[in-house]
């Protein structure tokens, strides 16, 4: 526990120590959120405002950038600077520093899922007719389906380059195809195929269907599937490929 | 008693036999090392003692536990220092030595171990911020953090200014009065005579001498060590034929060392004959035997290539 305790507030002084991730993670979302915010005022999607067809969307984005884009890559280049092998010359289990880095991921999230909701009603008079508290507990289940993704992605890559690469050809799709800024149905039939592919759709749609509409967690069988099965198969491959050096 | 226990070790990748068969048992409170050239097998045995990689055949114990089976139980008693490490770059050296604190039941309190090293004022300074030299201090005391039995240390002082180097030393000698057990490798001759009870010369995957360094630098029967340079090759037939001189070896082009058995008079011959033959002696060092002499007898090659 004690070690655990560190090893966040490490990951944390880590985080807000560098500038460049901090606006990757924190500021290029929420500047997104609030062009397309501004761009659409009043505009109506799918029966609901779009300002708060947004905040699923944003939090989508945000999940994809701090839990799988970010974690994924940090990790990759520790090991690749020997920090990683550092650490397991000591007794600190993988699962406690995993664990660690997974808990900062998902405080992030919060973080920006609260300036993303605070900014949409404020400023775009969105609004939450849902169950906020189920939504908070699909963040939380993204967060982790998302962070172990990247987990897995930095085990079966060979170095931070192709971490970040393959990293990144994933997640700027996500971000901007998974029906975060657009609804799907609005998009070419390519597009929604390609979008289909990628599990945030289904995060997403999930979030949104209970935060925004106000529908039961539990009529969204099919996204419970694709993000658990994602969850099964990259801690799988992660614990698989996971390596100090 | 006996700390880490060795029996037939192999390791290979590939074509490649990075430890081909060691065995060699380390015993408490000794400072015991491994001596050989780039390539050895140095690095690959002592991470398979640390558990990060698996032996393909062997056994090995360190503390009576499998450094496999038990790694963590067995992290909790060691120190390690790796041969390329690196750190937090944007932590503080004290929120660094905390951080490795909190991994261990037990750990020193970091500050002692900045006051040992002389880097107090350096407690709130970023690990960007430090010198090569105060950032290997540091990679070393954390070796210390958990008060362990045993340290290993790849390389301790590799590429360090002699200063430094002189005080790591002294640290091992500490722990070594305090009762700790040290096994460390390198590729410096003076640090293996200085610091180890005991040394193993390694080359190719084989311990090929294995004692104390007296012993080592006694059975090799070499009393004194001549160096020298000259611009151009020389006959090597006619330095070996000079008196009392028992071997020449000749590194690279115009390199030379000659063993004798006393210095004085193999020097005065090896004047004489460069006035004889009109050459000039350059860069000339006078030596006594060295562990250096051991491995030249043993593979006809320098350690330091
Ligand atoms: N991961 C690896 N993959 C392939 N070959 C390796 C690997 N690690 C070591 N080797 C090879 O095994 C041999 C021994 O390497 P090792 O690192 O143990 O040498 P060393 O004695 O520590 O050398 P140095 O003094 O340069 O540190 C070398 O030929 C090296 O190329
Ligand atoms: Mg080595």
């Amino acid at each position: 526990m004690k070690a655990f305790r560190h090893q966040v507030g490490t990951e944390l002084t880590l985080f807000i120590r560098d500038r460049s991730v901090v606006t990757f993670v924190i500021v290029f979302p929420v500047l997104t959120v609030l062009f397309f915010g501004y761009l659409n005022q009043g505009g109506q999607v799918e029966g609901i405002s779009y300002s708060s067809f947004l905040i699923a969307g944003g939090i989508g984005m945000v999940i994809s950038s701090a839990a799988f884009e970010n974690l994924g890559v940090a990790l990759s280049r520790q090991r690749e600077e020997g920090i990683l092998k550092r650490i397991g010359a000591t007794p600190l289990r993988i699962a406690t520093l995993l664990g660690a880095k997974i808990a900062m991921a998902t405080l992030i999230i919060f973080v920006q899922a609260g300036i993303m909701i605070a900014l949409n009603m404020l400023l775009f008079r969105a609004q939450i007719s849902g169950n906020l508290l189920w939504g908070f507990i699909i963040l939380l289940v993204g967060a982790l389906v998302f962070a172990t993704m990247g987990i897995a992605l930095t085990g079966i890559s060979r170095n931070t380059n192709v971490a970040s690469a393959a990293a990144r050809a994933i997640s700027f799709p996500m971000q901007f195809l998974c029906g975060t800024l657009f609804p799907l149905a609005a998009m070419p039939p390519v597009l929604r195929g390609l979008a289909s592919a990628l599990p945030l759709t289904y995060l997403v749609n999930l979030l949104r269907g209970v935060m925004l509409f106000g529908d039961s967690p539990w009529s969204y069988t099919k996204e419970w599937i694709v993000l658990l099965g994602c969850l099964l198969g990259a801690g799988m491959i992660a614990i698989k490929t996971f390596r100090w050096e | 008693m006996t700390v880490i226990h060795v029996q037939d070790l192999q390791k290979h990748y590939g074509e490649v036999k990075a430890v081909d068969g060691i065995s060699f048992q380390v015993h408490q409170g000794e400072v015991f090392g491994f001596l050989g050239p780039n390539g050895a097998g140095k690095t690959t045995t002592i991470e398979i003692l640390e558990g990060f990689h698996r032996q393909d055949r062997g056994e090995v114990s360190v503390l009576g536990l499998d450094p496999q089976a038990d790694r963590y139980e067995l992290q909790e008693r060691i120190g390690i220092m790796l041969q390329e490490t690196e750190l937090y770059q944007d932590l503080r050296v004290g929120e660094l030595l905390r951080l490795f604190a909190s991994y261990y039941r037990g750990a020193v309190d970091p500050k002692t171990l900045l006051e040992m090293i002389g880097l107090e004022a350096k407690e709130r300074a970023f690990i960007r911020e430090l010198s090569g030299g105060q950032r290997q201090r540091v990679v070393f005391i954390l070796t210390l953090i958990n008060d362990p039995d045993l340290l290993f240390l790849d390389e301790p002082t590799a590429g360090l200014d002699p200063q430094s180097r002189r005080a790591i030393w002294n640290w091992i000698d500490r722990g070594r009065q305090e009762g700790k057990t040290v096994f460390l490798t390198t590729h410096y001759i003076e640090e293996a005579e200085r610091l180890c009870d005991r040394v193993a010369i390694i080359d190719h995957g084989h311990i090929i001498a294995l004692d104390t360094p007296k012993s080592l630098m006694a059975s090799a029967n070499v009393e004194n060590r001549i160096e020298f340079t000259t611009e151009g090759s020389l006959n090597t037939d006619k330095l070996q034929s000079m008196p009392l001189i028992t071997n020449v070896v000749e590194h690279g082009r115009g390199a030379y060392t000659l063993f004798a058995q006393e210095a004085e008079p193999a020097l005065k011959s090896l004047i004489a004959l460069s006035e004889e033959n009109g050459f000039r002696i350059r860069g000339l060092h006078v030596e006594g035997a060295s562990l250096e002499d051991v491995f030249i007898q043993l593979t006809g090659r320098r350690i330091r290539a």
